[in-house]
């Protein structure tokens, strides 16, 4: 499995509090069988998580040592999860932040964004050539029409929903909203944007998926290679 | 309309008919100013989706076509759609000229069909006001003298007051309605109005006209002031 989206990296947001939580995360996600993690701590000006990608680095050089130390098998991967703003093109050139892979940029929106802002957000990192993925999707008030996503997705969005919003965290209603975007194919990714510690989530959320619909689909979905590989 | 993809006819598919029925639009515009050109043109609609953004691109596209140098500025500052129909990132704009104070120079993006764009930039609170300020006059008059010709994209007019406003600074309105999509009251309560402000209506567009139900060859069909 490969977990795009956690708050793992310690004192730069509002995720794990210290290396020990981190390792302690990690640990349980490598049990489960998860081999990639994307650590995405927040760029986020209006909550002031501005921390530095050099800063992240050395954080990030530190926990790698400590989970190898662990003997813990695991690829990490640093990025960020960018709060989509008008200063984030320019935050992107200046590479202030960074991407998934290659042109692969976790985006998050505050909740009651509009559904214009949304499409303008994809319109404008697409035309720059960057790939952006909508973080955590099923939160967006505005969001929830099958034939926005899909408008979302023509124009070049990746989407990607939370596994507890899935597992029913969010009610009833988002849980069904998330498995009707599944049955329509219209999900890239499902991640753990993992804060704090819970056991076994990753698996409950595959395993979730793999009851539901099918083992290909999980695979699809907790496994979705683009995000190793040149797209 | 979030999703909408705008459609140059004139460059992508320059011996289309829809091609042929912007190039009229451009010929009767320029009879209707023979013996004072109009130069500075803009388009409004009633509503939202009526087809202004379209008809905007494709006439700057036969003025671009026939050798003139075209501008395109986008006043619907609100939910502004130039940058989309131009696949262009809405980076720099009017924002930065009227904020941040950029030299007009510095503001024109340069698009590879010929056109140049002035986009809207960041968003403007207040939009209505700025349209009105002395800044927006003068970056007309200094557009006017380094371009033969520009196109400006307002809103629709029943939304916003805005479409009056960019009225004051333009030579020409013209008036897109959707074929069988907007409202007919819709339709004549906004052309009251634009008459009512004494605007210089050119004429108006029937967008979205299909050739199999009205037996023309043309997809857009130009006539003058509706009923």
């Amino acid at each position: 499995m490969i977990d795009i989206h956690t708050h793992l990296l310690p004192f730069v947001d509002d995720g794990v509090k210290n290396y020990e939580e981190s390792v302690e995360i990690i640990s349980d996600m490598v049990s489960q069988g998860v081999k990639h993690i994307f650590l995405t701590p927040h760029y986020y000006r209006l909550r002031n998580f501005l921390s530095s990608y050099d800063d992240n680095l050395k954080i990030f050089q530190t926990l790698k040592e400590k989970i190898i130390q662990e003997n813990l098998d695991i690829s990490l991967h640093l990025a960020n999860e960018i709060k989509y703003s008008s200063d984030t093109l320019k935050d992107i050139e200046k590479e202030k932040v960074k991407p998934l892979n290659e042109n692969l940029y976790l985006i998050e929106f505050s909740v009651n964004e509009t559904m214009y802002e949304i499409s303008e957000a994809v319109y404008n990192m697409t035309a720059k050539n960057y790939q952006p993925i909508l973080a955590h999707i099923e939160r967006y008030n505005h969001l929830n029409q099958i034939e926005d996503i899909k408008g979302l997705k023509k124009i070049g969005a990746f989407i990607q929903v939370n596994i507890s919003s899935l597992l029913g965290h969010r009610g009833g209603r988002t849980k069904r909203w998330i498995k009707r975007l599944i049955k329509n194919d219209l999900i890239d990714f499902i991640a753990s944007d993992t804060h704090v510690f819970r056991k076994n989530l990753m698996v409950q959320g595959y395993q979730y998926v793999e009851n539901k619909f099918s083992k290909a689909v999980a695979e699809k979905l907790f496994n979705n290679q683009i995000i190793l590989h040149k797209v | 309309m979030e999703f909408f993809q705008y459609r140059n006819v004139v460059i992508e598919t320059p011996n289309s008919p829809e091609a042929e029925a912007y190039r009229k639009l451009e010929l009767n515009i320029r009879l209707q100013g023979i013996d004072q050109k109009i130069r500075v043109i803009q388009t409004t609609s009633p509503t939202p989706k009526d087809g202004k953004t379209t008809t905007a691109i494709n006439l700057a596209a036969v003025y671009a076509e026939r050798g003139l140098k075209t501008l395109i500025i986008d006043f619907d500052l609100r939910k502004p759609k130039i940058h989309r129909a131009f696949k262009k990132a809405n980076e720099i704009g009017f924002y930065d000229y009227i904020v941040e104070n950029k030299a007009i120079e510095d503001i024109i993006i340069k698009d590879e069909s010929g056109i140049d764009l002035i986009l809207s930039g960041k968003h403007i609170t207040s939009p209505h006001i700025v349209l009105e300020s002395k800044k927006t006059q003068a970056l007309i008059d200094k557009v006017t003298s380094l371009y033969d010709v520009i196109i400006v994209d307002s809103p629709p007019v029943l939304s916003v007051t805005d479409a009056f406003i960019i009225s004051n600074l333009v030579g020409g309105v013209i008036y897109v309605v959707a074929y069988n999509q907007t409202k007919k009251e819709d339709a004549k309560v906004a052309l009251q109005q634009l008459r009512e402000a004494d605007i210089n209506i050119l004429g108006s567009v029937f967008a979205n006209v299909d050739p199999k139900l009205t037996g023309y060859s043309y997809n857009y069909y130009y006539r003058q002031e509706e009923e």
